[in-house]
């Protein structure tokens, strides 16, 4: 494997990775893959769907790295094929969750704290919960900008959108977010966070 | 060309003189509320645990048969190897064909050569037996020159060099 590589980012690893460099292929994946899932698990809010997409993804990734321009920005290429991948399944799932959605969202009143070990179960279902309520699109964004903390200008390259439309989905979801996990914060954390 | 009218126009004119304001940035002014869910749901995200790459990740199994071309030609050239060697010591090999259903067919026997014992030697021929038969072997009549032969003699038969004839016992 090329030297320079072996310390670099996945980006640095493309050309090794497409020679068939197995040792790069390895670092490559190992790099990838937390990111890949993490996109995966915030789009689609779900934890399972999201282990079985970043797989799909890093293959997918691996098949296509050919097709990446290195003039553009990588993280952007990849997150750009992740969200693809994601809106291919969540419309596959559309029904599915069209009949999830319908039921009532059962939050519990009192928020957990996040790094509480014992709570982390529940901590990571009220998460998912909280990124269903958003649409795809303000899930993106969201998860990108607020939770990943890319910039606009990322996010914007890599859903290939407007800033602006970014900044307005950002604002959005925020606010579906505030309704939604603000009155059980304002109970219990309020004092802790206001 | 509009007729200027000057209600409209002066209308108007306020309109345009409205200040727009900026459009507000999301990150300009959050309320405690959001600030709250925001740092409550960053705190979440990061707590969720990354799931260890499976043990045979699709990419690793994907990238393994990339190379079928390889090992298909190496599994045909050791198909051909191994064809070639078992052809060669099967027509080495001893005929022990033990099939069942071989044994159930009758197993034809080539005829047997053996020569039939000779019983007698008569002058016109000889006389065999193989078995119950007895099989007499005559000479054809010697093609001498002809002779005083009485007139109601008949000519030579046209015989086979051999006239074979059975008797049964």
């Amino acid at each position: 494997m090329d030297p320079q590589a072996k310390t670099g980012t996945p980006a640095d690893l493309v050309p090794a990775v497409i020679r068939g460099d197995g040792e790069a292929v390895d670092t490559w994946y190992r790099l990838e893959w937390p990111v890949v899932y993490r996109l995966g698990f915030g789009f689609l809010a779900n934890a399972a769907e999201a282990l079985d997409l970043a797989q799909d993804a890093m293959l997918h990734l691996l098949d296509h790295l050919g097709d990446w321009n290195p003039g553009r920005s990588y993280p952007a290429w990849r997150t750009a094929v992740v969200a693809n991948l994601c809106r291919d399944r969540l419309r596959r799932l559309a029904t599915r969750q069209r009949a999830e959605s319908s039921e009532a969202l059962l939050l519990p009143q009192r928020l957990p704290a996040p790094d509480a070990g014992v709570e982390a179960e529940e901590t990571r279902t009220i998460l998912v919960e909280s990124l269903g309520a958003l649409t795809p699109r303000e899930r993106e964004v969201f998860v990108l900008h607020d939770l990943e903390g890319a910039s606009y200008a990322e996010v914007a390259e890599s859903l290939t959108i407007q800033q602006s439309t970014a900044r307005t989905l950002v604002t959005l979801a925020r606010r579906r977010l505030r309704k939604l996990l603000g009155p059980r914060l304002t109970i219990d954390d309020g004092g802790r966070h206001g | 060309m509009v007729e200027r009218d000057e209600p409209l126009d002066d209308l108007r004119d306020l309109w345009n003189d409205q200040p727009t304001p900026d459009v507000p940035h999301p990150d300009a002014a959050l309320d405690a509320e959001t600030k709250a869910v925001l740092d409550w749901t960053r705190r979440a995200w990061n707590a969720v645990p990354t799931p260890a790459i499976p043990a045979t990740p699709r990419a690793a199994r994907r990238l393994r048969s990339r190379f079928t071309p390889w090992r298909a030609a190496a599994a045909a050239l050791i198909a051909i190897s191994l064809g070639f060697a078992l052809s060669t010591w099967w027509s080495q090999a001893p005929d022990t064909t033990d099939d069942g259903d071989a044994a159930s067919l009758p197993i034809e026997r080539p005829p047997e050569t053996t020569p039939a014992p000779v019983i007698t030697v008569r002058p016109d021929g000889i006389e065999l037996q193989a078995g119950n038969i007895r099989l007499v072997m005559l000479d054809p009549q010697p093609q001498g020159p002809p002779q005083q032969t009485p007139p109601q003699q008949t000519p030579p038969q046209q015989t086979p060099p051999h006239q074979e004839r059975k008797e049964n016992r």
